[in-house]
């Protein structure tokens, strides 16, 4: 019984919606005129909230980046022990990374060529990567 | 998801960064995948090693670098890993681990650089802070460096190239001149001399160990240019001393007769 009438809001639900999509942008024009609404003012207010809803999230996205960066150098610090150290390296023997570039760059020092190898390391380094960081652009 | 490499603009514009206080580049560079590390480099400024199979990268900045200049270091790898992605801008494995760093093309580190000032100063908020200013001379190069932290040459580069007034910017050396920038409305004849006339500010403060110039002063263009009339133009000029041993000038046209056609 409770699963019929369940059911049967549920049918009217989709009638509705099924309605509404099927309304044209032009009839919901012409509909809110004839309720008397400015419907000019409304979608620059629209627009507004929605820009402003974006900038918010943008800000959002910002700071989470700037905690979860933060977060990543405490990490760091607080590795007593470098994790290269305790754990075997993931990364294959011989890897070069595929991206590289160096501004003003002359010959590299020996303490150079140690932070390159560890940054190697780090590279292959899940642990050292949190799901944080934005997925969207890989 | 394959990266689509997006331009500076295109880049704040996706993260809603209408102001120079908000160009956050630790946190943008974090939002691309490239985590970034400040450390003692001998062998370069900055430097990028990534992996574009998975979208990591780490930039190293030279952290004895002055601050602005570590920023416009960071800016420029940033634009390496937007643009220049899977590609390796070093000759072979053995400039890695053996002698040195050669890079390959001069364009792509140009690019880089032109990203990083795009980035760091975007022409749309350059143009909204230049209503606050009504010339161009170095008070206004330094007020917009503070405001978008970049070095007085950074700014006053891309001030020049921006075309926001007819003006060029020359850097010297004790050995001649080393570069300098046009803007669009000033004529090609109008190239600066090899070496600093000893009538400019800009040599007594070379070699004579003189102060930065306070303000702009006017002298005969032929102080700066080879043009035969030269003499009949004047030019607003105004030096600084860098961290290179160089003296950087900002010339600015005073006559339309420097003007392009």
């Amino acid at each position: 019984m409770v699963n019929d009438k369940m059911s049967k809001l549920d049918l009217l639900e989709e009638a509705i919606n099924a309605e509404i999509l099927a309304t044209t942008t032009e009839e919901v024009l012409e509909e809110a005129k004839a309720d008397g609404e400015d419907t000019t003012a409304f979608a620059k207010s629209m627009d507004a909230w929605l820009q402003g809803a974006i900038a918010q999230a943008d800000l959002s996205r910002l700071k989470n980046a700037r905690e979860a960066l933060q977060r990543d150098r405490n990490r760091l610090q607080d590795n007593v022990v470098p994790m290269r150290k305790r754990e075997a390296t993931q990364r294959p023997g011989g890897f070069v990374p595929d991206t590289m570039a160096a501004r003003n760059g002359k010959e590299l020092s020996e303490r150079d060529k140690v932070a390159l190898d560890e940054d190697f390391d780090e590279l292959f380094d899940d642990d050292a990567w949190g799901d944080d960081q934005d997925k969207t652009d890989k | 998801m394959t990266h689509q490499p997006q331009t500076a603009a295109r880049l704040l514009e996706s993260l809603s960064i209408n102001e120079p206080e908000g160009i956050d580049l630790e946190a943008i560079a974090w939002l691309s995948g490239a985590k970034v590390k400040y450390r003692e480099l001998d062998g370069c400024d900055a430097c990028i090693a990534g992996r574009a199979d998975v979208g990591r990268a780490i930039i190293s900045i030279d952290n004895r670098s002055l601050p602005r200049r570590q920023r416009f270091s960071l800016a420029h790898e940033i634009g390496h890993w937007e643009w220049h992605r899977g590609l390796q801008l070093l000759c072979s494995k053995d400039d890695i681990r053996g002698s040195g760093i050669k890079l390959k093309g001069l364009s792509r580190e140009a690019a880089a650089n032109r990203f990083a000032a795009e980035l760091l100063m975007p022409g749309f908020m350059l143009k909204n802070a230049m209503r606050d200013f009504n010339r161009l001379d170095m008070k206004t190069v330094r007020d917009l460096a503070a405001r978008f932290d970049v070095s007085l040459t950074a700014m006053a580069y891309r001030l020049v190239e921006s075309d926001v007034h007819p003006s060029l910017l020359v850097a010297y050396g004790k050995d001649g001149r080393h570069w300098f920038v046009r803007s669009k409305s000033i004529a090609e004849r109008w190239f600066p001399k090899n070496r600093l006339d000893e009538q400019s500010g800009a040599y007594d403060i070379l070699f004579g160990g003189g102060e930065d110039d306070r303000f702009m002063s006017t002298v005969e263009g032929d102080t700066w240019f080879d043009v035969d009339w030269a003499d009949q133009v004047d030019v607003g000029e105004q030096s600084f001393r860098t961290q290179d041993n160089e003296v950087v000038t900002l010339l600015v046209a005073k006559s339309d007769r420097m003007i392009a056609d």
